[in-house]
């Protein structure tokens, strides 16, 4: 299906562990806004400012996957994969697993920093299944803890 | 439903019929299932706004002569829209703040027309420190029953939903 048609080749273990530049992102009202519109979401509390406070809430709070987005549109996969040797092609690539530790929501307003790692390469399948686990460690401006995401890329090295 | 916490004595609790409902203010117990998330049939509008919003314009969702290039009847929804809709059902349960932690693996793609509803079930309560943390197994199923998601996630109850008796 790919140009090449050659067999993907095991991606290499010795990138577990391997540190990526780290990249920041504001989390913005209007993007919550209609990130909450996209998904459907219908409590007030992630739309406006004022429900958000009289809930105890420092801001509006992005929901919970949000941050997850603001990092792929600062650093989207398919890129930081290529820059790791992962070569997806045309639909090789899918998007396997997806995990987060919350320490706290993400709120409007904030600057957040992404500090992603290769966590884990392995593989099932006799090979043909190809798994990548990704790591982002998410801070905001105080260098207070917000979460971590675990990104769970598959490789069909037979597609 | 008298033995809810407050009594502080050893009154019994009825038991769990599995599938039970969370109710609110009373105990949430394994067993019990949050209020499932009924989503309408999936439209191309619906992933035409999430790719906007989310900034995931891949075409596998978009367009559908490049999905079923790759071998898809048509287009396929975004894994973490999926997730999100999940992630919704658990915040209308509980205040984002209690979650913890939420985790999904994707099973199956979600195609336009389908009808998803987000289901959650208290598999285990535990705790710690002071804290009574639910864990929660959780499904994201089509009409048809077809599961899209597995997930888990990990939520601190609210000291007002945790039974008297431990």
């Amino acid at each position: 299906m790919t140009a090449g048609g050659a067999v993907q080749a095991a991606i290499d273990r010795s990138i577990i562990g391997r540190a990526l530049p780290t990249v920041s992102a504001t989390v913005e009202l209007a993007a919550l806004q209609q990130f909450a519109r996209a998904i459907g979401e219908t409590d007030a509390l992630y739309f406006d400012p004022e429900v958000a406070r009289s809930r105890g809430y420092r801001a509006v709070p992005a929901p919970p996957t949000y941050i997850v987005c603001l990092k792929h549109a600062v650093c989207p996969p398919e890129g930081l994969l290529a820059t790791l040797g992962v070569e997806g092609g045309s639909g090789k690539l899918l998007h396997a697993e997806q995990s987060f530790e919350f320490q706290q929501p993400a709120c409007a307003g904030d600057r957040l920093s992404f500090a992603e790692r290769v966590a884990d390469v392995y593989e099932r399948k006799a090979g043909l299944l190809q798994f990548i686990v990704l790591e982002t460690t998410v801070r905001n401006q105080d260098a207070r803890h917000v979460a971590v995401i675990r990104h769970t890329e598959v490789l069909r090295t037979d597609a | 439903m008298s033995a809810a916490a407050g009594s502080g004595a050893s009154a019994p609790v009825p038991p769990v019929v599995p599938g039970m409902p969370v109710v609110p203010g009373m105990p949430v117990m394994p067993g019990m299932t949050i209020p499932t998330l009924h989503l309408p049939p999936l439209d191309l509008a619906t992933l035409a706004r999430y790719a906007e919003a989310s900034g995931d314009h891949a075409p596998v969702h978009l367009d559908a002569g490049y999905a079923r290039a790759l071998g898809f009847p048509g287009v396929i929804a975004h894994g973490l829209l999926v997730m999100a809709w999940l992630g919704r059902a658990l915040t209308g349960w509980q205040d984002q703040r209690s979650l913890r932690a939420f985790s999904c693996r994707f099973v199956a793609v979600t195609l336009l027309d389908e009808a998803l509803s987000c289901i959650g079930t208290v598999r285990a309560l535990r705790d710690v420190g002071a804290e009574r943390l639910a864990e929660l197994d959780l499904r994201v199923c089509d009409q048809r029953g077809e599961v899209k998601i597995r997930g888990s996630a990990t939520l601190v109850l609210d000291p007002k939903q945790v039974s008297a008796c431990a």
